[in-house]
């Protein structure tokens, strides 16, 4: 398998910050919180209140609204942001003509699904699911959208995204497909998932407070806050892209997984394997630390996940970490799990296109145990030509990718 | 069917030799005993305390590594730098049905912390990651009626890279689909009657390394297919975990089968050890 410049040229989006490119960058780099009370349902008796929610996803142009009203809520999200992604690239019109790929982030559709349909008095759960021909929302949408390559759901967990990228990277290498779509939709925000984050311990209780209660890297963070959305990005080789003048947003150039082996929920007091996976997307796309603009940290505001990050992050950088701009973009979107890593790298394309850093926000009282290069409370200017996005997930996934000016 | 036509001039076919495979067929009362025992000879991990909360299909299908492993020579094998990647069928199924009544009864305070991390997408792989201390990367596929196709896409597409020594993909699923019973109904259950079928195969990326299995995945266009391509319309998709472990059961064959929209998966053993039948 030979290796190929793989170039970013559409994006697609709904995320509790907006649902296109422009309105997503606008918010991330004004530094708003998508962070609210959740009023889906109850939540009296949660320990967590709050969460980053995606209400009215948008149907896409040309679909008729009734139909589009009785798809899933991920298989409309799903629809979206692939829909939205492709008319962003160009391929639209010729979706149908090329051998075109599906890859896309989902950890736990049919718990969704089987949770949301017995919370409205459905009975599914107790019902076969193979005599009446279930498809996964990776499949259905390749059916719906009416492309020809392959399809599949992959997750590890909050990594999920990430792993997608990858994954298309690779159908294109091998030329198993002529353009790809990749990323993440999640939309788990559900009593169980609530209560289940909430009962672990892992959630922000500071529900007073839903814009401050997810601050990465500050000493007064209590757990992350819960997201949901999307994203989904088209990929196609440089030499397809050029030949048809496509606008690109960035090169795929490196990518890097590993797993713990430690903890199926807690990070490894062992910062090899997270090391391991960073350095594997610098040799990756050819780059030493020191060509790095900025870093999109996975940092979800728990003291145990971002101090590890943190040891990571001094192992890797060295010396260039004192200069190296880092962010959490969670302290906006919260986090959105499956589509965490897929919403971040487009933070990092955000990033590259305004020559300006997402901040931090909420990060007040910095942790001493997190001696890093913060983007603070405010957006920062300054020339952005490669970006790195963290993201690990449970199960102990780590997972790095690298974008790059193309 | 007409299968779909490519564009690319270069379409890699990818072979998988296959260095070991282990399989089997658990009721719930086999799974019980699993989940204290999943090797064939008694465990020396300390890991197992981990299986407590895992999901039946992680037990089974770790249960199924453990028989690849003893059965096919693979004890001394390091795999600290393979990968993971699983695809069970429904994960977690009779997991939810417990914890929405939970839910309904008992509220938020019921549900159980264990619940996500043990029975989402990911919980196979990263349980066989963690207990066979493999860091090369984990995941979980979606597995639908194609998943099987799925995960040996996924699969190959990772040892084509050639950074990884070798892959364990673990498949798993119930015969018949279980179907949990609804509380409010009396009697004996369908679920009763589901056992968990699990297949593991040791892929290793070597197309050159001589193997008494093989798989082959080959995608539309390649140009070493033109021959088999007008064959692919015959062959069945492959969406039972049970028909590729009943063909890993026969000895001197070569079977096909199409791989969802990518192409078809071929099949050659040669001989087939110990393990007949699942």
């Amino acid at each position: 398998m030979s290796k190929a410049d793989i170039w970013i040229t559409g994006v697609g989006a709904a995320t509790p910050l907006g649902h296109s490119f422009s309105a997503v960058a606008e918010n991330l780099l004004s530094g708003h919180s998508g962070i609210r009370r959740v009023n889906r349902f109850s939540v009296a008796d949660h320990p967590s209140q709050i969460a980053a929610l995606v209400e009215d996803i948008p149907c896409p142009p040309d679909w008729s609204e009734p139909d589009f009203s009785r798809l899933s809520n991920l298989e409309k999200l799903t629809l979206w942001c692939c829909s939205a992604a492709l008319r962003d690239s160009g391929w639209w019109p010729m979706r149908s003509d090329i051998r075109l790929g599906l890859v896309l982030g989902s950890a736990a559709e049919l718990l969704c699904l089987w949770e949301t349909d017995f919370m409205q008095g459905g009975k599914q759960i107790y019902q076969s699911k193979s005599s009446e021909g279930f498809e996964s929302a990776a499949v259905s949408t390749r059916r719906r959208l009416q492309i020809s390559g392959p399809a599949v759901g992959v997750s590890a967990a909050c990594a999920s995204g990430n792993v997608a990228l990858a994954l298309a990277r690779r159908w294109l290498e091998l030329g198993w497909v002529d353009v790809c779509l990749a990323g993440a939709c999640d939309l788990a925000i559900t009593p169980i998932s609530l209560a289940g984050f909430g009962n672990l311990r892992a959630l922000s209780r500071r529900n007073e407070d839903p814009q401050g209660a997810s601050r990465p890297f500050d000493l007064d963070r209590d757990g992350f806050v819960m997201g949901e959305g999307g994203t989904m990005f088209v990929l196609e080789k440089a030499a397809t892209a050029r030949k048809r003048s496509a606008h690109v947003y960035a090169r795929l150039a490196g990518c890097g997984a590993s797993s713990d082996a430690y903890n199926m929920v807690i990070p490894s007091p062992d910062p090899q394997p997270a090391i391991a996976a960073m350095r594997q997307a610098l040799a990756d796309a050819g780059m030493e630390p020191a060509e790095v603009d900025y870093l999109n940290a996975h940092a979800t505001s728990t003291s145990v996940g971002d101090i590890a990050e943190a040891h990571v992050l001094e192992a890797v950088f060295g010396d260039h970490l004192a200069s190296l701009p880092v962010s959490s973009t969670k302290s906006m979107t919260g986090h959105l799990l499956t589509a965490a890593a897929a919403v971040e790298a487009l933070a990092c394309l955000i990033a590259m296109r305004h020559q300006a850093i997402p901040p931090t926000i909420n990060l007040q009282n910095p942790d001493p145990k997190c001696r890093l290069c913060h983007v603070a409370n405010q957006t920062q200017e300054r020339p952005v030509r490669v970006a790195v996005s963290n993201s690990f997930g449970f199960g102990g996934s780590n997972t790095c990718v690298i974008l790059a000016a193309a | 069917m007409k299968p779909p036509v490519s564009l690319a001039a270069d379409i890699n076919i990818i072979c998988c030799p296959v260095a070991g495979f282990g399989k089997l067929r658990a009721a719930p009362d086999q799974i019980a005993l699993l989940r204290l025992n999943p090797a064939p000879e008694p465990c020396q991990t300390s890991s197992l305390s981990l299986l407590k909360y895992a999901d039946d299909q992680t037990v089974a299908g770790l249960a199924a590594v453990y028989q690849a492993i003893h059965h096919h020579g693979l004890a001394e094998t390091d795999f600290s730098e393979w990968g993971v990647v699983a695809a069970p069928g429904y994960l977690g199924r009779a997991a939810l049905a417990v914890t929405l009544q939970r839910l309904a009864v008992e509220g938020a305070w019921g549900i159980s912390p264990h619940f996500i991390p043990h029975h989402s997408l990911h919980a196979v792989s990263g349980t066989i990651s963690q207990v066979l201390k493999i860091h090369g990367p984990n995941f979980g596929i979606e597995a639908t009626p194609r998943g099987m196709a799925e995960a040996l896409t996924v699969a190959a597409t990772l040892l084509a890279a050639g950074d990884l020594p070798g892959l364990w993909l673990v498949m798993t699923e119930y015969e018949p689909e279980l179907v949990p019973l609804e509380p409010s109904r009396k009697g004996p259950s369908d679920a009763d009657q589901s056992v968990c079928i699990a297949l593991a195969l040791a892929l290793v990326p070597d197309a050159d390394q001589a193997s008494e299995i093989m798989l082959r995945i080959c995608p539309h266009g390649a140009s070493a297919n033109h021959s088999a391509r007008a064959a692919w319309n015959s062959w069945s998709p492959l969406e039972k975990v049970s028909t590729l472990a009943d063909a890993l059961g026969h000895e001197l064959q070569t079977r096909h089968w199409r791989l969802g929209s990518l192409g078809w998966v071929e099949l050659t053993a040669t001989d087939l050890g110990p393990e007949n039948g699942l």
